[in-house]
């Protein structure tokens, strides 16, 4: 079943499975580094729909709720 | 012939324009933020590498397909052959400590044929988290040159040019006769294509990284102090609160900490006018010029430098940690309500040192909209050129009160900018149509221990051009200000009567109108005019015009303050009252009385007819607010 980051808490690990939305902001994702199969970390939420922040491989990011939403997970 | 030119090129953040500034000699600014360097510049190399090429700088770029205007430059230096001639060698700057991610860049420049040199930086942060990089195998994969380098000691630079002088001469034999631009290939087919190959570098990255440390997970050591510091620093609810302290801070440690500075400026310009005084003969027109023209002038100004330099270190100091980068975070969904984005943060930020450099950093800014909304509020920013100005008639209003009315006075101030700019972010966030959605996507660097040589020295050389900067303005109006007061009638033997019968004073007249409703005469409208030159020239001419001799008072700004105490208007009323001392300061809280930033947004918007609105409209705001003030006041 495909997911969203949004029901992981702080400090989870999970693999991203596709990259679905606005091909700009697709593009963006993937020039960050993101792609299918890399390991996500949930690093923390800011609070009144802030932005996430997410660590893949050394780096960390920072991304909006809609930028985050073009990334889907495979739930468990 | 032109020497080649060589441009580093790289993601925002991994250290071009550190190892440009080694290359160059240069100093330029260089920030723990991506997205510090806006615009491309052009250098020859120093002469102790021992080569003959020229340097660009560039702007960060993710890939080759830029989504905002800094990207743009770097994409127009490399595929659009300028005044330099075409590019051929580039060096890509890469962070060493984010090579999994940032590798991408390298293989799409070598297909597009370009002569590649790669520069791993950040080395002794690898070195220190434990890590080595086997560089031989890193660059047999690559299929070049790779080079490691350490920007904080500039470790690696001499091997770097000696690998471009060679790259460059191999390069002219292969290709001597084609001196076409390299082609733009759309580098993968299809989208799978490229994740395999992202997924590739991310495989070479692990293989060259040997770590010595025995962690489970590479990255741990590396990652540690930053993890530590967010836990806090973004923390969801705690996060936006140390943020608020932070600024806080910021702006009144500018009054406080400068405050033993300034005093020791303002003795010295006291024993420099006293000096003056004693050589020349009384009454002679060149001690007066120099005495009330150019010392106290020039004395009215450098007394707030202290303020200007500690605002400056200040800002460096937080530049170089990284936090700027989670601050534009923090405030990425509060700035949303006005039309703004995190990523407006830094521009408007900087306009607390200088609209001008402020409005260029907006091109950081992905949405056309956001960034045009960040560049009309960004000249409502408490600049560095008010702040003499916000100073003086501070002093003036809360004289003889506790030193912390002041700071907080001076804090209220920064605030007050920082709340007209949200109104009117507000009205064109309403008003202005929506453009293609934008984005936010920053990556946060690692935090860094700033280093206090190369921050004090970056403050300093900022200090030293706002000066320079300043001192154009303050001299010439001095010198219009002293001579439009002192002639014609300069022989009369009362002072009053030489203004009221001088060339200012009878300009002044016509002009007073104007002003009268703000609760000023015409010598307060003369200095508010001559402030277009440069904001500070306010002050200045304040000291000129009344005549400031400093000879029995105990300082040159006590001298001025009472001048200004004891200025009454032509039915004998003083003028410098509570109200219109604080319409006053909101005038010039909210006027836009800056010529450079009014060319910086023609040219940034790349329309007259923006730049004049904002002009005319924030200047009359300002003098309606100021008029309000006075009226509430009085
Ligand atoms: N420890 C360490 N820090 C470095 C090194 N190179 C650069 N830095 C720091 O990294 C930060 C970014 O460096 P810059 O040279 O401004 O990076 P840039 O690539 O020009 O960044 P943009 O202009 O934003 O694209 C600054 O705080 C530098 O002091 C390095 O080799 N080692
Ligand atoms: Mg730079």
């Amino acid at each position: 079943m495909e997911k969203t980051l949004r029901p992981f808490s702080n400090g989870k690990k999970i693999k991203l499975d596709q990259i679905i939305g606005d091909s700009d902001t697709v593009e963006r994702l993937i020039d960050m580094g993101f792609h299918p199969g890399i390991e996500i970390e949930v690093i923390n939420k800011m609070v009144n729909g802030g932005p996430y922040i997410l660590r893949i491989q050394s780096g960390f990011i920072a991304l909006r709720e809609e930028e985050v939403a073009c990334l889907k997970v495979v739930g468990l | 012939m032109n020497s080649q030119v060589v441009a580093l090129v790289g993601s925002p953040n991994s250290g071009k324009t550190t190892l440009f500034n080694w290359l160059t000699n240069r100093k330029y600014k260089t920030v723990n933020y991506p997205g510090a360097t806006v615009d491309y510049a052009v250098a020859h190399i120093a002469p102790q590498w021992g080569s003959d090429i020229e340097i660009i700088d560039t702007p960060g770029i993710y890939s080759l397909s830029p989504k905002s205007e800094d990207e743009e430059v770097t994409y127009r230096v490399l595929f659009h052959s300028a005044s330099w001639g075409s590019i051929q060698t580039v060096v890509v700057v890469v962070d060493g400590t984010q090579m999994a991610r940032h590798l991408t860049l390298v293989s799409q420049l070598l297909a597009c044929g370009f002569k590649v040199v790669v520069a791993l930086t950040m080395s002794d942060l690898i070195r220190k988290a434990g890590q080595e990089i086997d560089v031989q195998l890193l660059s047999r994969e690559l299929a070049c040159p790779v080079v490691l380098i350490d920007g904080l000691l500039g470790g690696g630079v001499q091997d770097l040019v000696k690998t471009i002088d060679t790259s460059i001469k191999s390069f002219a034999q292969i290709e001597s006769q084609s001196e076409s631009v390299p082609a733009i290939k759309p580098f993968f087919e299809d989208q799978q294509s490229h994740f395999e190959f992202l997924q590739k570098m991310e495989a070479l990255s692990a293989r060259v990284l040997i770590d010595k440390t025995l962690a489970k997970d590479k990255n741990q050591t590396l990652l540690q102090r930053t993890r530590q510091v967010d836990r806090w620093a973004l923390h969801p609810i705690l996060g936006l609160g140390f943020f608020i302290l932070i600024m806080s801070f910021l702006f009144t440690a500018i009054f406080f900490i400068a405050s033993p500075f300034m005093d020791a400026i303002d003795s010295l310009f006291l024993v420099l006018a006293a000096a003056v005084v004693s050589v020349g003969t009384e009454g002679s027109l060149l001690s007066d010029f120099v005495g009330n023209g150019i010392v106290s002038s020039f004395g009215a100004v450098l007394v707030f430098v202290p303020q200007i330099f500690i605002l400056f270190l200040l800002l460096g100091f937080l530049e170089s940690t990284g936090y700027l980068a989670r601050a534009a975070t923090l405030i990425d969904k509060p700035f949303s309500h006005f039309g703004l984005s995190g990523r407006s943060f830094v521009p408007i930020m900087s306009g607390f040192a200088c609209a001008v450099p402020a409005i260029m950093a907006t091109r950081n800014i992905s949405s056309k909209r956001d960034r045009f909304i960040t560049m009309m509020v960004i000249p409502l920013m408490t600049c560095s050129a008010r702040l003499p100005v916000y100073s003086l008639l501070l002093a003036f209003l809360l004289r003889g009160r506790p030193a912390w009315q002041a700071g907080v006075s001076l804090a209220l101030l920064y605030v007050g900018g920082l709340f007209v700019g949200a109104l009117v972010a507000q009205f064109l966030h309403r008003f202005v149509k929506k453009g293609k959605n934008s984005f936010f996507m920053m990556e946060l660097p690692l935090y860094r221990r700033p280093r206090l040589s190369v921050v004090l020295d970056s403050a300093w050389t900022k200090t030293l051009g706002y000066v320079k900067r300043a001192g154009p303005p303050i001299f010439i109006f001095a010198l219009l200000v002293w001579v439009g007061t002192t002639f014609p009638n300069y022989k009369a033997d009362n002072e009053q009567v030489k203004l009221e019968t001088s060339y200012a004073g009878q300009l002044g007249r016509t002009i007073e109108p104007v002003f009268t409703p703000m609760g000023v005469d015409w010598r307060v409208g003369v200095s508010l005019i001559s402030a277009f030159a440069a904001r500070e020239v306010f002050a200045s001419s304040l000291a000129v015009i009344f005549n400031v001799t400093a000879e029995d008072d105990t300082s040159l700004q006590a001298g001025l303050l009472d001048s200004m105490r004891e200025a009454k208007d032509a039915r004998g009323a003083p003028i410098f009252t509570t109200g219109s001392v604080i319409g006053l300061l909101i005038f010039v809280m909210v006027a836009l009385q800056c010529t450079s930033t009014t060319a910086m947004v023609i040219r940034e918007t790349g329309k007259v007819s923006w730049a004049l609105i904002q002009l005319i409209a924030f200047n009359l705001l300002a003098y309606i607010m100021a008029v309000g003030a006075f009226r509430l006041w009085s």
